[in-house]
């Protein structure tokens, strides 16, 4: 059985057939059972971990050699340490639940088989990717998701917008790519799998660790949407919310973080990499906090927020607190994910309307939506005892208060921020009145949410609330991870579920929440222009650049030989003169 | 100069006004001969190299370097033809419509 | 006896024989049985392709990636000819054979004459058939095509002249020292180089072929795509064997990023799904220069990429040239309602051409930047991989209208063409799954090559 776990990659893939060949007839029905297996297989690894028979570990590799011959790290490797399987867990629960929810959200689309077979082409690349035990392993799950990724968001490719939201996606994700196999072919001989980048780093044998380091990292800000790279998130919100919710919050953005995770040890050993990395979080948290703030649409609001917290996670990282930084990986996979398919139930009951500024009073209408978006947005807040996000932002804030005592203080500050948009986003969907954009008369033009939209996330609600509890009183995910990903020394935490750090930040984050209501917009106002002004640039330059090419085939034969002749020519007098 | 030098010369100089009339010539018939020219300068080194090293293989190679030269203008002709046969004016770049 | 039987040249001397039998279904004699007869002919032609047990090496790639090639060329054209009566049917038959043979004889190559013989072989037969195609556009094509070829027949044979007279023989040249010598020889491989990149389709000498491969008809712009990208790799894989890619091999790596730019912006703002396609084969060159560039240690890298591009593109124009599907701008997909194996395949097709794990496509850029890095180093590698992922946008903007309209019924192809794409499709998942074996059999290849010097 443990065997298995290496192979949960595999799970999804017969669905994708299933899609393929339309079965069965309502689309998709079977399909949460690949990522629940892959939970279930993620349970049984986490509960065999600390275990080793003669044989060897109880979870054992899934190992192919010379798959790819022409690499010196050309093994084909699933690797499912504590770290692999405890992500692996995540992943299985958020995508179950929201696999569950797509089956209410996309009754009425009549593509679901399509649409399904893709989140199965999803789940497998992210699973994958998380179970990978080298690079190259983990670029074809990296691959996958960016794949599926833009498969996703252009799903209603004919709603104007979706294509382009996705080639920015795709364009995004190309930089990680590049960044990744150069990391690949940068690899020096003998390193074999993570654990051998691991041990070289720690012992200072690795060449060229910086070069690495960087690559790795500049990956991971492609995929996690950090510092100039975050353009594509806001956009990739064209897609489905249950797209939003599973890809594009919980898992393959956290994706990047899950490297930063992996690599930690390269980082350590890389102080300019590490400084990088905690300057471009520290900047991505506060620049989307204040830009969530300036949406008009709910779904970018959010999207914004994951920038802000993905942002969170890498200062941890740039500190060196990896720990931390999974640990809120966790937590914010089930409170984002919770937030977007609440949302969602609120974006389906008014007929697909996404702007806050129409929305207004709906907790009678929508009550099942109405109490899990505010389960979500506590926790995003982190309400100090109850919610699982202040758990996690607690230990992010007092690592960053141990590096640097300016560098906590602005953290903790960027609480009252947090809370300010989460208001905000609450308190214009849910409270005041029907904003004056509203057609139709008041709760008629509401209808209610069926069962599907509000069940399947039961869970997630109970994970924004109690994952905190996975690390405080026993140390679960410390012990999951250990020796993979050290947590902080015990003394740090022994303080147990209340800290006064942890109060302060709740103070200053429930105050701001309150704020956030005074900043509800009272009209529709357009939402500032995702795509920033060097994306714009650099677009323009490709275009002018494109343009320029085309104009050089000119379709006349005089030119064709004219050029075909003279680049002879020179390439003679080159090869000449140098001879 | 040596004699062999001299034939270099004179096939760079024949290689030279053949791809110059590549270049520089809109008829597809002058273009031809151009490129016939190239061949013949070609051909024209292939025998000087026979003199120098005093081996038959370069002399045969031009021989059938001669035939695929023959082969190429027939098909040439035929395609020039086959072009510009419901054109008025015969100029190379009218033909330019696959573009961009 | 075996020796004879087998030899490489009588195997293109019976491909040719079958030809000639295909053009002779054209005598009124046989009248509306003309088809019959040609698929005898096209029969004999292909049972005389079968790999001898001997063979090895380049001879034995070259056999499988010009059966497969002229495989598909003609379960297109008979397609086209059980469709609807085509006028130039036979002739669109014979000339992929004769453009195979080209590429036979320039894998079995002993030495550069051999190889300019195969490469004119190889050129009058496309220009001819980029020529056969309906209306204006083709005839200008295929004309363009010709006279480009023409020019660089002729750089090829002044080069091959020059390196004889430095160094007395044709034989795959060594650098030599002599500065006479030295300098008559590298004039010779660099002139030799241009010819070769021409028929890679690499930029700046990549225009007649994009011109061939967007005007061509249906069958023959994949087919002469892959054909001319497969001789190029063996002549490269001679010549770079040889030792002659000192000459060359910087300017190589210029141009290869050169192409591999124009291929990634010429595609960017494309909207002609042929034209997208050709553009990408200007790419691809850059990718292909760049392994030959490397030298010696790079040739296998490059038979690898060949080889996964080979069969990633004949995919590709399978799915889309058949019978009522020709698609020329990106709407025509959403019109076409591809059947689900066509749509799967054009698919599957796009994505190795973008370079999309794990499909062979993407295995192959790997080992041919992992080569590059070790030998060019890392700013070359860099710009070559940014361009080879920044290519992943366009390619994959035609998807979702691929996968919108997918219908069983309409647009479906002949049995025997879908037989023919599922053994392509099955040779693409093998690659893709057991990257190592394609590795394996280029490999051969090097060792064979290797062993002739």
């Amino acid at each position: 059985m443990t065997g298995l776990v290496g192979w949960a990659w595999a799970l999804p893939l017969p669905f994708i057939v299933l899609g393929i060949l339309g079965l069965p007839r309502r689309g998709g029905a079977v399909s949460f059972l690949g990522p629940l297996g892959v939970f279930a297989l993620a349970l049984v690894g986490l509960s065999q971990l600390g275990e080793t028979s003669l044989a060897g570990p109880a979870v054992p590799d899934v190992r192919i050699d010379g798959f790819l011959p022409f690499l010196p790290d050309g093994a084909f490797v699933t690797h499912p340490d504590g770290l692999a399987v405890s992500m692996l867990a995540v992943v299985g629960l958020v995508s179950t639940c929201i696999y569950l929810y797509a089956l209410g959200y996309m009754e009425q689309d009549e593509n679901r088989h399509r649409f399904f077979a893709f989140l199965d082409v999803f789940v497998a690349s992210m699973c994958l990717l998380v179970l990978a035990g080298n690079i190259t392993t983990l670029l074809i799950g990296w691959a996958g998701v960016g794949l599926a990724s833009f498969l996703l968001i252009s799903f209603w490719w004919e709603r104007p917008g979706t294509l382009s939201a996705g080639a920015e996606a795709l364009a995004a994700n190309a930089i990680g790519d590049a960044a990744l196999l150069l990391a690949i072919v940068a690899l020096p001989a003998g390193i074999y799998s993570f654990d051998d980048l691991a041990i070289a780093a720690r012992q200072g044998s690795l060449v060229q660790h910086n070069l690495i380091a960087f690559l790795l990292i500049v990956a991971a800000f492609a995929k996690s949407a950090q510092g100039p790279l975050y353009f594509w998130l806001p956009s990739a919100m064209a897609g489905p919310t249950p797209v939003s919710a599973l890809l594009h919050s919980a898992t393959m953005v956290a994706a990047g973080v899950y490297l930063g995770v992996r690599v930690s040890p390269v980082l350590a050993v890389s102080p300019e990499v590490s400084r990088m990395v905690l300057w471009v979080g520290l900047f991505t948290m506060l620049f989307g906090g204040v830009m969530s703030l300036r949406q008009d649409n709910l779904k970018k609001g959010l999207a914004f927020s994951s920038v802000s917290q993905l942002g969170m996670m890498f200062v941890a990282l740039g500190i060196g607190a990896p720990f931390a930084a999974f640990f809120h990986l966790v937590t914010h996979a089930a409170f984002k994910a919770l937030l977007f398919t609440s949302a969602g139930g609120v974006i389906h009951g008014l007929h697909g309307e996404e702007r806050i500024s129409h929305m207004g009073g709906l907790r009678k209408a929508l009550p099942g939506p109405h109490l899990l978006f505010l389960i979500g947005a506590l926790s995003l807040i982190g309400l100090p005892i109850v919610t699982a996000g202040a758990a996690s932002k607690d230990l992010i804030l007092e690592s960053a208060l141990h590096h640097d005592r300016w560098l906590g203080i602005v953290m903790i500050a960027a609480a009252g921020l947090t809370g300010a948009y989460a208001g905000r986003l609450y308190f214009a969907t849910f409270y005041g009145s029907r904003g004056h954009g509203s057609h139709g008369d008041g709760d008629h033009a509401v209808h209610a949410p069926s069962g599907w939209l509000v069940w399947p996330l039961v869970p997630l609600a109970l994970g924004a609330l109690g994952f905190g509890f996975l690390e405080v009183p026993g140390g679960l995910l410390s012990r999951a991870l250990a020796g993979v990903v050290d947590a902080p020394a015990a003394s740090s935490l022994g303080t147990g579920v209340v800290t006064s750090l942890g109060l302060i930040a709740g103070a200053i984050g429930l105050a701001g929440f309150f704020a956030g209501r005074l900043l509800v917009p009272s009209k529709s106002t357009p939402s500032p222009a995702a795509r920033p002004a060097w994306v714009q640039a650099l677009v323009d330059v490709f275009d002018f650049l494109a343009e320029q090419t085309l104009a050089f085939h000119t379709g006349r034969t005089s030119q064709y030989l004219l050029a075909t002749l003279v680049t002879t020519a020179l390439a003679v007098g080159f090869v000449l003169t140098r001879a | 100069m040596t004699p062999i030098s001299l034939l270099l010369v004179t096939a760079v100089v024949v290689f030279s006004l053949g791809a110059a009339s590549l270049v520089q010539r809109r008829n597809p018939m002058s273009l031809l001969m151009g490129a016939e020219l190239m061949l013949s300068a070609s051909i024209l080194v292939l025998v000087a190299s026979s003199r120098v090293h005093g081996t038959a293989s370069s002399q045969a190679a031009a021989l059938l370097a001669l035939v695929l030269g023959a082969a190429e203008a027939v098909i040439g002709l035929a395609l020039a033809l086959a072009v510009f046969r419901n054109r008025a004016r015969v100029d190379l770049d009218d033909a330019s419509e696959v573009r961009r | 006896m075996s020796s004879l039987v087998y030899s490489p040249a009588l195997q293109s001397i019976l491909v040719l024989v079958g030809g000639m039998l295909v053009l002779l279904a054209g005598v009124p004699f046989f009248g509306t049985r003309r088809t019959a007869v040609s698929i005898v002919g096209l029969l004999i032609a292909f049972a005389s392709l079968v790999p001898a047990q001997s063979a090895e090496g380049l001879e034995l790639v070259a056999i499988l990636g010009v059966s497969l090639t002229l495989m598909i060329g003609a379960a297109l054209n008979l397609e086209l000819e059980l469709d609807e009566h085509q006028p130039q049917y036979l002739e669109s038959m014979v000339l992929p054979l004769i453009a195979g043979v080209g590429v036979l004889t320039m894998a079995i190559a002993n030495n550069l004459f051999e190889l300019a013989m195969g490469l004119e072989t190889l050129s009058l037969a496309s220009a001819v058939w980029f020529g056969l195609g309906r209306g204006e556009r083709a005839l200008e094509a295929g004309f363009k095509y010709f006279l480009l070829g023409a020019a660089t027949f002729g750089l090829f044979l002044f080069g091959t002249a020059l390196i004889h007279l430095g160094t007395g023989s044709f034989a795959f040249p060594n650098i030599p020292t002599a500065p006479d010598a030295r300098l008559l020889v590298l004039a010779g491989l660099a002139l030799v180089a241009a010819a070769v990149a021409f028929k890679l389709a690499l930029a700046p000498l990549h225009f007649g072929a994009l011109d061939g491969y967007t005007a061509a008809p249906p069958g023959a712009a994949g087919v002469v795509m892959a054909l001319s990208k497969l001789g190029a790799v063996f002549a490269l894989t001679h010549i770079v064997m040889g030792g002659g890619s000192a000459g060359f091999s910087r300017v190589w790596t210029g141009l290869a990023l050169v192409s591999i730019w124009v291929g990634v912006l010429g595609s960017l703002v494309q909207t002609d799904l042929r034209r997208l396609l050709a553009y990408s084969a200007v790419g691809h060159a850059g990718f292909l220069a760049l392994a030959f560039a490397c030298g010696r240690s790079g040739v296998h890298a490059g038979l690898y990429y060949a080889v996964n591009y080979v069969v990633a593109v004949l995919i590709g124009f399978a799915a889309i040239s058949g019978k009522g599907a020709q698609a020329i701008r990106f709407e025509d997909l959403k019109r076409m309602e591809l059947s689900p194996l066509r749509a799967a395949a054009f698919a599957l097709s796009l994505m190795s051409l973008a370079g999309i794990p794990p499909l062979p496509g993407f295995w192959a850029k790997l080992a041919v930047l992992g080569v590059s890095y070790s030998t060019l180093g890392l700013e070359v590698t860099a710009l070559a991989a940014l361009g080879g992922v920044v290519g992943v946008v366009y390619y994959l903007r035609p998807l979702p209208d691929l996968f919108a309209k997918i219908r069983h019924g309409r647009a479906e192809l002949q049995p025997i063409t879908r037989l023919v794409l599922v053994v392509a499709l099955v040779i693409f998942a093998t690659f893709a799954l057991r990257p190592a074996l394609a590795w394996q059999i280029t490999d051969l290849a090097r060792a064979a090559a290797v062993v002739q010097r």
